[in-house]
C-alpha cells in the first residue's frame, strides 16, 4: 500500500506551494492582526470585523473538535471572543495575536468543562456538509464518511495530544506557542504533537482517509 | 468572506486535514460576536470621552475655584474708605457699574472687618475698674467737643476725615489708652494709605 506521504507529494505539489504561499501571508499578517487590534481598541469596528473574519473558522474548528460537542464549541467561541473584546484595553502587541486568541479559547474551554461536569457525555459534531459544485451525492457521501473517521481519529487522542495537534493545525501554532497556550514546556509540547501525529496517521492510513476524502487503493 | 487562514504544515496528514475539516462559524454566531464587539467599541467610546475629559474639567475646576478664592480674599482685605460704609443699596440706589455680587461681596467684607474691629476692641478692654480709673472727668471732655472719644475708640464721625480722626488719637494718647490709639491709628492707615503722620 502506498504511504500517505508519496500520495501527498506525488498528487499535491500544487497544494503544497500554494500552503507555503498562506503560511507566508499569514507571517505577514502577524503584525496586522496586532494592528487591527490596537484599532479595534481605538474604536474601530471594521477593524474588528477584518479581524475577526481572519480568525472565526479555525477558532471555531478547533473548539469544535476539541470539545466534540458542538454547543460546546459554540459557547466557548463567543465566550473566548468575548473576552477578547473586554480585555481589549490591555491588549499589548507581545506575541502573535493568534497564540493570544487560542490561548484565550484554550483557558476558557478549560473552565467550562470544570464547570459543566456532564461536558463528554454527549457528543454531537455531525458535520452539516452542503455538496461542493459538481459533487455528486456519492461523493458527498464519501466525504462526510471521511469527516466522521477523521473526528473518530482525533476522538481516540488524549485531550493533550489532540489539543497539541489542533493548535498546530488551526491556529498554525509553533512548538513554543503550543507550549505556551497549554502551559506545557517545549519538549511536552513536540512529544505531544509527534505523538498526535503520529496516532492519527495510523488511525486514517487504517480508515483508507487522504486528503481526498477516501483513500482510492 | 472569511479569510481561512490555516497555517499548519505541509504535511499529508495537515493536507488530509484540512481537506475534510473545513466547517465554517455559523452565521448567527458571526452576528453574536460582531454585534457585542460593536456594542462593547460604542460603550467604551463613551467612556473614553469621560475618562479623556474627567481630569481636565478636574483641573480647570479646581483652578477657578482657587482663583475665586483668592479673589475674594484679596477684595476684603483692601482698604474702604470711611464714607463707603453707607451702603447706598439698603437706600435703593445701586451705584453705577456695580453689580449686585460686587455689592454683595463688598458688604461682606464690610461686616467682616467691623467684627474684627469689634472682636480687637474688646479683646484690648481693659477691666471696668482700671477702665473708670482713666476716664477722664466730665470738665476734660467739653474741651474737645464732639471730637473726643466717648469710649476708647474713635467715633464714625470722627473717622469721616483724617484731620479729626488723628485728632481722636491724640486725644486717646492723652488719656493713656496707648492701645486704643495705636488701634485706631492702624486703621487709619489701613483706610488712608496715603496719609503721613504730622511733625
Amino acid at each position: 500500500m502506498t504511504t500517505l506521504t508519496t500520495i501527498a507529494s506525488s498528487r499535491n505539489a500544487s497544494l503544497c506551494r500554494r500552503d507555503k504561499v498562506a503560511y507566508a501571508r499569514g507571517m505577514s499578517n502577524q503584525l496586522e492582526d496586532s494592528a487591527l487590534m490596537l484599532r479595534y481598541r481605538d474604536g474601530d469596528i471594521a477593524a474588528f470585523e477584518t479581524l475577526y473574519r481572519r480568525h472565526n473558522d479555525s477558532l471555531y474548528r478547533y473548539l469544535l473538535r476539541l470539545s466534540a460537542n458542538r454547543q460546546t464549541a459554540e459557547d466557548v467561541f463567543q465566550d473566548a471572543w468575548s473576552k477578547v473584546i473586554k480585555a481589549r484595553q490591555n491588549y499589548r502587541p507581545t506575541a502573535k495575536f493568534s497564540t493570544y486568541l487560542f490561548r484565550v479559547a484554550h483557558n476558557c474551554f478549560i473552565d467550562y468543562v470544570r464547570r459543566n461536569k456532564r461536558h463528554g457525555q454527549e457528543t454531537n459534531t455531525d458535520p452539516d456538509l452542503s455538496p461542493d459544485q459538481g459533487e455528486t451525492p456519492e461523493q458527498l457521501v464519501e466525504r462526510r464518511l471521511a469527516r466522521k473517521r477523521l473526528d473518530n481519529a482525533l476522538k481516540t487522542l488524549p485531550d493533550e495530544q489532540r489539543d497539541a495537534f489542533l493548535l498546530h493545525e488551526e491556529g498554525g501554532l509553533s512548538i513554543n506557542d503550543i507550549g505556551f497556550v497549554t502551559g506545557a514546556n517545549r519538549e511536552t509540547a513536540k512529544s505531544r504533537l509527534r505523538y498526535a501525529v503520529a496516532k492519527l496517521k495510523s488511525e486514517m492510513v487504517k480508515a483508507n482517509v487522504t486528503h481526498k476524502g477516501i483513500y482510492d487503493e | 468572506m472569511s479569510n481561512d487562514n490555516r497555517q499548519a504544515g505541509n504535511s499529508d496528514l495537515s493536507t488530509a486535514y484540512r481537506t475534510l475539516a473545513n466547517e465554517r462559524t455559523p452565521p448567527a454566531l458571526d452576528r453574536a460576536v460582531l454585534s457585542l464587539a460593536e456594542q462593547e467599541a460604542r460603550v467604551s467610546a463613551g467612556s473614553d470621552w469621560l475618562n479623556r475629559w474627567y481630569r481636565p474639567a478636574v483641573f480647570v475646576a479646581t483652578v477657578g475655584l482657587s482663583f475665586a478664592l483668592i479673589l475674594e480674599l484679596s477684595e476684603s482685605s483692601k482698604p474702604v474708605p470711611p464714607g463707603s460704609d453707607v451702603d447706598s443699596s439698603i437706600n435703593g440706589v445701586a451705584p453705577v457699574g456695580e453689580s449686585p455680587f460686587q455689592d454683595a461681596a463688598d458688604a461682606t467684607a464690610r461686616q467682616v472687618r467691623q467684627l474684627e474691629i469689634d472682636a480687637s476692641s474688646s479683646m484690648s478692654e481693659p477691666p471696668q475698674s482700671m477702665n473708670e480709673s482713666a476716664m477722664p472727668t466730665n470738665s476734660s471732655w467739653s474741651n474737645t467737643g464732639s471730637l473726643l472719644p466717648a469710649t476708647d475708640s474713635c467715633s464714625d464721625e470722627q473717622r469721616a476725615n483724617t484731620a479729626s480722626w488723628w485728632a481722636c488719637i491724640e486725644e486717646l494718647e492723652k488719656q493713656g489708652l496707648t492701645q486704643a490709639a495705636e488701634r485706631e491709628l492702624q486703621t487709619l492707615l489701613r483706610n488712608f494709605p496715603g496719609f503721613s503722620l504730622p511733625e
